[in-house]
């Protein structure tokens, strides 16, 4: 099967929320088939479906009619396969990262490296601030500490002339 | 999370009431409800908007007083830090130099005990080898002196015996005339006996003299040398010295940094705010944006 390729928006940030998007699909699919069949036997729903802010913003961002069958089982086949060969980035911060950051975050990632990655967001308080981030093969250290680190020789060149001055 | 909800019905018409006073109370009070409601609603959004507007100020003079009192704290949290770095580093710096005088003095006072005692060698050296020049002196010109009184002892002899030989001349003339032809012989074989003396003699005298020159050029020799060696020792020390100096110096400065990226880790540890780091981080990271996205797409 070829490879669709989704437009995934913002409130879609790493590999749980796919995971969830898809769990979330199949269980409307279930329910849908269900009323259909009650619809079939005589039995009306006054009932209107629901669905999460990130399954409405993913199905209004690549116009899909969730109604639809046939569209439904493509979606579904297709976030399985998303799910299993999303490119993968983790991001490693000083400090909890809230929802707007994340959002930002990922669009960046999205619209310069990868516009499938997801995220895998950790925490460590012991980088100051800035982030450590992981991709496939590659390490980048964007941290305040490895800046300080590497300062350290400012440091000693300031106190050289400290010691001398003195 | 339910799937689906309750359909929105549309509100029945009221059914019309024989009776006119109850369908206008109905009505009536129907308005009138709802007129409270409406009321009710604006009361409710005025307040709302005028709590929310308190609000917002509170959270605006908190945000601001937190952020002075976080720079105030920071301010004073650094300047401690600068105190107690200058006072230690100056201290550091006042007992190494404290250290490193008591040892250039040490090491000056060494160099002088053994340029003292290379010196006073040398001048006993000299002594010595004067006393000895004038003994052997004073020898040559006792042996000398010897010889001297020898062959005059032996000339008065000589005379001695010719008058001898004049005295008793007409007796045995012929006698006397073998015997002074003897006595000649006797003499030009001392002369050249003595003469071969002397050319000993003062030959051995040079030879010393050549030997004592010899001596002396190597005690020159010797007293140079050691000084030599001592101005490359002073330089040898000299050198030491500095290099040791700049290595305790770059230790003391490589420490010092590390202390001080530890109070700044602990200074800045407690501020890390994302939302204000963010564009940061996006900007560090579109530097490396060509990396990434070639790691990506493997």
């Amino acid at each position: 099967m070829s490879e669709v390729q989704y437009t995934l928006p913002a409130s879609l940030t790493t590999q749980g929320d796919l995971r969830r998007l898809m769990n979330e699909v199949e269980r409307i699919d279930n329910a849908l088939v269900e009323v259909d069949i009650h619809q079939r036997t005589g039995h009306s729903s006054d009932e209107e479906l629901v669905l999460s802010r990130q399954l409405g913003d993913f199905v209004a961002a690549n116009e899909i009619d969730i109604k639809d069958g046939s569209a439904r089982s493509g979606l579904i086949a297709g976030l399985r396969q998303l799910k299993d060969s999303a490119p993968v980035v983790h991001v490693t911060f000083a400090a909890s990262a809230g929802r707007d950051e994340l959002a930002k975050l990922v669009d960046w990632v999205r619209q310069s490296v990868h516009p499938q990655a997801v995220l895998t967001i950790g925490l460590s308080p012991e980088l100051i601030g800035g982030a450590y981030v992981r991709t496939t093969n590659k390490v980048f250290d964007l941290s305040v500490r490895s800046q300080l680190a590497q300062g350290r020789q400012i440091i000693q060149k300031e106190l050289e002339a400290l010691s001398g001055a003195i | 999370m339910g799937l689906f909800k309750k359909k929105q019905h549309k509100p029945k018409k009221a059914e019309p009431v024989a009776v006119a006073e109850q369908v206008f109370d109905e009505q009536y009070r129907e308005e009138l409800r709802k007129l409270g409601r409406e009321h009710f609603k604006k009361l409710l959004e005025d307040n709302s908007a005028g709590i929310k507007q308190d609000v917002d100020a509170v959270l605006t003079q908190l945000t601001g007083a937190l952020r002075r009192h976080m720079a105030t704290q920071l301010d004073l949290a650094i300047t401690r830090v600068n105190t107690d770095i200058s006072n230690g580093l100056k201290e550091q710096m006042t007992e190494y130099n404290r250290v490193s005088g008591e040892a250039q003095e040490l090491v000056i006072q060494s160099l002088s005990r053994n340029a003292q005692a290379v010196h006073e060698k040398y001048q006993d050296m000299a002594a010595n080898l004067q006393q000895v020049v004038a003994n052997q002196e004073v020898m040559m010109v006792g042996v000398f002196q010897d010889n001297q009184s020898r062959v005059a002892a032996v000339q008065s002899e000589q005379e001695q015996a010719l008058e001898q030989l004049k005295h008793g001349m007409a007796e045995v003339k012929q006698q006397s005339e073998a015997a002074v032809q003897q006595l000649r012989q006797q003499s030009d074989e001392q002369s050249r006996m003595l003469g071969e003396i002397y050319q000993q003699t003062s030959g051995g005298a040079s030879q010393m003299k050549q030997s004592q020159e010899q001596a002396i050029s190597s005690l020159e020799q010797s007293v140079a040398s050691l000084q030599e060696q001592h101005g490359r020792l002073q330089q040898m020390m000299d050198e030491s010295i500095a290099k040791q100096k700049t290595m305790a110096t770059e230790l003391i400065n490589e420490h010092m940094a590390r202390i001080i990226e530890h109070y700044l880790i602990g200074a800045l540890g407690e501020r890390s705010d994302l939302a204000k780091d963010l564009p940061n981080i996006l900007e560090k990271m579109q530097e490396h944006k060509q990396a990434m996205m070639d790691d990506m797409s493997l």
